[in-house]
C-alpha cells in the first residue's frame, strides 16, 4: 500500500499533521509582484523550454502553477490550495496538490491555459519548476523572461487577487502607455471566481452580493490577517478561502 | 523547498474510551407511558469506530465483493450507537484497502459513515431495541420522536404567558409539560386520541427557508416541517435565559457569545444537536404500503383567526441532523431524505424515471407547473381547506433535484441499505451528502482569551466564519427545494446560510470603541423564534 498523505485534517489522536510553511516572506513576495508587473528588459527564459503543454491534471504542472502563483501573488501556497500538505521528504513538485471543496486553482489553470495564446503559460511553468527551491528566484526569472510571459504573469497576479481576467495585450497596451485608457477591458471567470479573489480575504472585506464574515463585522476594526500576534494564528493570510 | 514560517497549533482529539452505547429511554413518543425514566435523554458513543468498507467508493461502481457485509461488521455498526463526535481523515479508513486517491474523497466518506450512523441511532426503536430487530416496524416511534431525547423547538419558544418552558428528567413530568402545552384547539382531539404526536405550525412550518414558499405533494397537500433541539442545547439556552426575547435582550446577555457546548469522543460528550424533519401527509393507501415512516399526529394548523387541530397521518420525507463537535463548530450538517421524494435532473432529461414520486408526476404531459418552480400565491393554508393547499388540488409541485448525489454517496447508501432488513422502512432513506467546514485550520480557531468559556470557539478572527464548507452547496428536495443549485449565496448551503442567523440580542450598531456586539446565535435561527 501506498504511503499516506500527512492528515491535516486528521482529528485523532495520533495524527501527525505537517502544514506548508512560508518559504519567502509575504513582504517580499509582493515586492516581487510589482517588480514582475512593472516593464522589464526582454531576457532569455531560464531552463529548459517547455515541450508539452501544460496539463491541469498532472500535479507537477499544478504544484508549479501553485509555486508560480504564489511568489507572484505574495501569499502562501495554501491559500491558493487549501488541501494541499507538504511532505517534506519529497521534492516540492512531486507532492499532492490536494483537492479542496471550491478548486478554484483547477478552474484557473484551465483558464489560462485556454486564454494564453502567446503560449508563455508552459514557459512560466517551467520557470516555476527550474526554480522550485526560492520564490525570489521565480520572481526574477519572470523578470528576465520576454514581454508574453511577464505580462500573462500579471494576469496570472490579477487572476487571483480579482477572480477576473485581464488580457496580457491589454495589460502590456496600458504599460506602453499609461493613463491612456478610462478602462482596462476584463471579464469575471466565474461566479465562483467572483467569490475568490484574495482581495477580500486581504483587506476583510466581501465582494458586493457575496460574505462569509461573521454577523456584525463591521463593528470592529479591520484585521492585519499577517499580525501573528493579534489577528491570525498562523501569521499569514488564512487558509480559509470562502 | 525551504518553509520557515509560523506554527499552526495542532489539535490533538483524545479518543473517548467510554463506551455508552444503548439507550435506555421510554418508548414515550409524545405519549403517555409508565414507568419514570432513569436515563436523561440520548447518550453518544465515543468509541473510534471507523468505516471498515474494502475498495474505494468514490466510483461509480460498488467495489467487487464488498457486499453483502459480514454479520459481525453489520451488527456492529448498526448497534454502534449515536456518534459523540465524526472520526474522519484525509488518509484512511478503517480498513486501509478502503482509502480513496484524495484526501477530500476521505474525508468526506469518514462524514458520510458518520452521517449514516447517526441516522441509524436517531432512528431506532424508541424501546431501544435495534433497528434490525422483527419488531421493528415503519410506525414504530424512533429514538428523536421520544419527548425525554428531543424537544420541539415551539415548546421552548413559548409565548410569555406559558415561559417558561420545563424539561423534567421523570416521565410523569414530561408528560405533564406535554399537557400543560397541549393546544386548546387540539385538546378534545387528544383525550380521543392521546397517543398522536402533536406538530404546532407557523409560517416555517410550511414556508420553505427565505419564504421561498410551500412544497406541496401530489396529492395536493402541503409538506410540514418541523425542528426540535436535544436536552444540551435545551440546557444552554435557559442557562442564558435565550428562550425570551426579553432574555436576550437582557444588559447580562449583551456581551455573551453564544456558544453552543460541542460534542466529543472524550467524555462521551453529546454536544448540541438540532433536527429539521419534514413531513407528508400520508393517505390511507400511503399508509398502507408502509413505505414511510410515519406517526399519527394532530397538526395545529398556523396562526389566524380559525385554527383548526387535525388528526392526519405523517410520512417521514427529510431529515436533517445538525450537531456540533468540539472539531467542527460549525456543525456537522446530515442530510436525508426519502428515495422517492423527486427524480434526479438528469434522470428527467434521459427519461429514465421510476416513480411515482412524491413531489414530481411523471404523467404530467401538459399544463404542468415549471419544474422547480414556486406555487401561485396566496401561500398560507386555508384553515377551512385544512392541509390542502387548493380546493380544487390545482396546484402539484413539480420537483426535480438539481445536484445529483455522488457516487461516493450512492454507494455508502447502498451499504448501509445492504445492512438493513430487505423490509425495513429504512431502505427508502437516503443520505444526500454531509457538509463540514473544511479548512480544519479555520475550524480548530479556539479563543486565546483566557477564562473563555467552554468552547470558547472564535470566529471573530477569520475572514470566512464558514471554514469553507464540503460540499460548498447542499440541498435537500423538501428542505431546500427552492434554492437548489451551484449560485453563491443563493443557493443552499447549510453553513453559509446559519452562519448569518442571528438572536435578538443588542445590535451590533454604534458600539463603544474596541467594543464588539455580535447578536450571531451559533448557526441556529432557533433563537430567532423566542417571543
Amino acid at each position: 500500500m501506498r504511503e499516506l498523505p500527512k492528515q491535516r485534517h486528521d482529528d485523532r489522536s495520533d495524527a501527525t499533521r505537517l502544514e506548508p510553511e512560508s518559504f519567502v516572506s509575504r513582504r517580499r513576495m509582493l515586492a516581487g509582484t510589482v517588480a514582475t508587473t512593472a516593464a522589464a528588459a526582454v531576457a532569455p527564459i531560464a531552463g529548459a523550454a517547455y515541450a508539452a503543454g501544460p496539463d491541469v491534471n498532472s500535479p507537477q504542472d499544478m504544484m508549479a502553477f501553485l509555486l508560480l502563483s504564489a511568489a507572484l501573488a505574495g501569499v502562501h501556497v495554501v491559500n491558493l490550495a487549501p488541501e494541499f500538505s507538504q511532505d517534506i521528504k519529497k521534492d516540492i513538485l512531486d507532492q499532492d496538490p490536494g483537492v479542496d471543496p471550491i478548486n478554484v486553482k483547477n478552474d484557473y489553470f484551465r483558464w489560462i491555459n485556454a486564454h494564453d495564446s502567446t503560449s508563455s503559460f508552459g514557459k512560466l511553468l517551467q520557470i516555476a519548476k527550474d526554480n522550485r527551491q526560492s520564490g525570489i528566484n521565480i520572481i526574477a526569472a519572470v523578470n528576465a523572461s520576454d514581454d508574453s510571459a511577464k505580462f500573462l504573469a500579471r494576469s496570472i497576479v490579477l487572476l487571483w487577487y480579482l477572480g477576473s481576467w485581464y488580457e496580457p495585450a491589454d495589460l502590456k497596451a496600458n504599460a506602453a502607455t499609461p493613463g491612456t485608457r478610462a478602462v482596462t477591458p476584463s471579464v469575471v471567470v466565474s461566479s465562483k471566481a467572483y467569490t475568490q479573489g484574495l482581495v477580500w480575504q486581504i483587506v476583510g472585506a466581501h465582494p458586493m452580493g457575496y460574505s462569509n464574515l461573521q454577523f456584525g463585522y463591521w463593528s470592529r476594526d479591520p484585521n492585519d490577517p499577517n499580525d501573528a500576534v493579534q489577528n491570525s494564528n498562523f501569521g499569514v493570510i488564512t487558509a480559509t478561502i470562502p | 523547498m525551504r518553509f520557515n514560517g509560523p506554527n499552526r497549533t495542532e489539535l490533538a482529539i483524545a479518543v473517548g474510551l467510554i463506551s455508552l452505547l444503548m439507550f435506555s429511554a421510554q418508548s414515550m413518543a409524545q405519549t403517555a407511558a409508565t414507568p419514570a425514566t432513569t436515563q436523561v435523554g440520548l447518550q453518544c458513543n465515543g468509541t473510534l469506530l471507523l468505516d471498515p468498507f474494502n475498495g474505494s467508493l468514490a466510483g461509480p461502481n460498488l467495489p467487487a465483493g464488498l457486499l453483502p457485509i459480514d454479520a459481525s461488521v453489520k451488527d456492529k455498526i448498526l448497534k454502534s450507537g449515536l456518534p459523540c463526535q465524526e472520526n474522519v481523515s484525509t488518509g484512511a479508513q478503517g480498513d486501509l484497502a478502503g482509502v480513496e486517491s484524495v484526501g477530500l474523497e476521505n474525508l468526506q466518506r469518514g462524514f458520510d459513515f458518520y452521517s449514516w450512523r447517526t441516522f441509524i441511532a436517531l432512528n431506532s426503536p424508541a424501546d431501544g431495541t435495534p433497528i434490525d430487530s422483527a419488531s421493528t416496524q415503519a410506525d414504530t416511534p424512533t429514538r428523536w420522536e421520544d419527548m425525554n431525547n428531543f424537544k420541539q423547538l415551539l415548546d421552548v419558544m413559548l409565548p410569555t404567558d406559558l415561559q417558561p418552558p420545563r424539561w423534567p428528567t421523570d416521565l410523569n413530568g414530561m408528560t405533564a409539560e406535554r399537557e400543560r402545552l397541549m393546544p386548546k384547539e387540539c385538546r378534545d382531539l387528544h383525550r380521543q386520541m392521546p397517543d398522536r404526536m402533536i406538530v404546532k405550525m407557523i409560517e416555517e412550518s410550511f414556508n420553505e427557508p427565505f419564504k421561498t414558499g410551500p412544497l406541496i405533494d401530489q396529492n395536493g397537500h402541503y409538506a410540514v416541517f418541523d425542528i426540535l433541539m436535544n436536552r444540551q442545547m435545551f440546557k444552554y439556552i435557559m442557562d442564558h435565559h435565550l428562550n425570551t426575547k426579553a432574555g436576550q435582550m437582557s444588559a447580562a446577555n449583551s456581551d455573551l457569545l453564544v456558544d453552543f457546548p460541542p460534542g466529543q469522543n472524550s467524555g462521551a460528550e453529546f454536544g448540541a444537536f438540532m433536527l429539521k424533519v419534514s413531513w407528508k401527509i400520508l393517505t390511507d393507501g400511503e399508509a398502507a404500503t408502509k413505505n414511510f415512516h410515519m406517526r399519527k399526529a394532530l397538526v395545529l394548523m398556523p396562526p389566524g383567526a380559525d385554527r383548526p387541530c387535525v388528526p392526519e397521518t405523517l410520512g417521514l420525507i427529510g431529515f436533517h441532523a445538525v450537531h456540533k463537535t468540539a472539531t467542527r463548530p460549525q456543525w456537522i450538517w446530515t442530510s436525508f431524505e426519502h428515495s422517492k421524494n423527486v427524480p434526479d435532473k438528469d434522470e428527467v432529461a434521459a427519461g429514465k424515471l421510476v416513480g411515482p414520486y412524491n413531489f414530481f408526476s411523471v404523467k404530467c404531459q401538459a399544463d404542468c407547473p415549471a419544474v422547480n418552480a414556486t406555487p401561485p400565491t396566496p401561500w398560507d393554508p386555508d384553515p377551512a381547506l385544512r392541509l390542502r393547499f387548493r380546493k380544487d388540488d390545482s396546484f402539484k409541485s413539480q420537483i426535480v433535484r438539481e445536484t445529483p448525489l455522488t457516487d461516493a454517496a450512492k454507494n455508502m447508501n447502498a451499504i448501509f441499505h445492504n445492512m438493513l432488513p430487505s423490509n425495513s422502512v429504512w431502505q427508502n432513506y437516503m443520505l444526500i451528502s454531509t457538509q463540514w467546514p473544511s479548512e480544519f485550520a479555520c475550524a480548530s480557531l479556539h479563543s486565546q482569551v483566557p477564562g473563555a468559556p467552554a468552547p470558547g470557539t472564535d470566529f471573530i478572527k477569520q475572514p470566512d466564519m464558514t471554514c469553507s464548507p464540503a460540499p460548498t452547496f447542499m440541498a435537500n428536495s423538501t428542505l431546500e427545494t427552492y434554492s437548489q443549485g451551484d449560485v453563491p449565496l443563493a443557493s443552499s448551503s447549510c453553513i453559509a446560510c446559519h452562519g448569518n442567523a442571528v438572536g435578538f440580542q443588542k445590535g451590533a450598531s454604534a458600539p463603544k470603541p474596541g467594543q464588539m456586539h455580535l447578536n450571531q446565535s451559533d448557526f441556529t435561527f432557533m433563537l430567532e423564534k423566542a417571543q
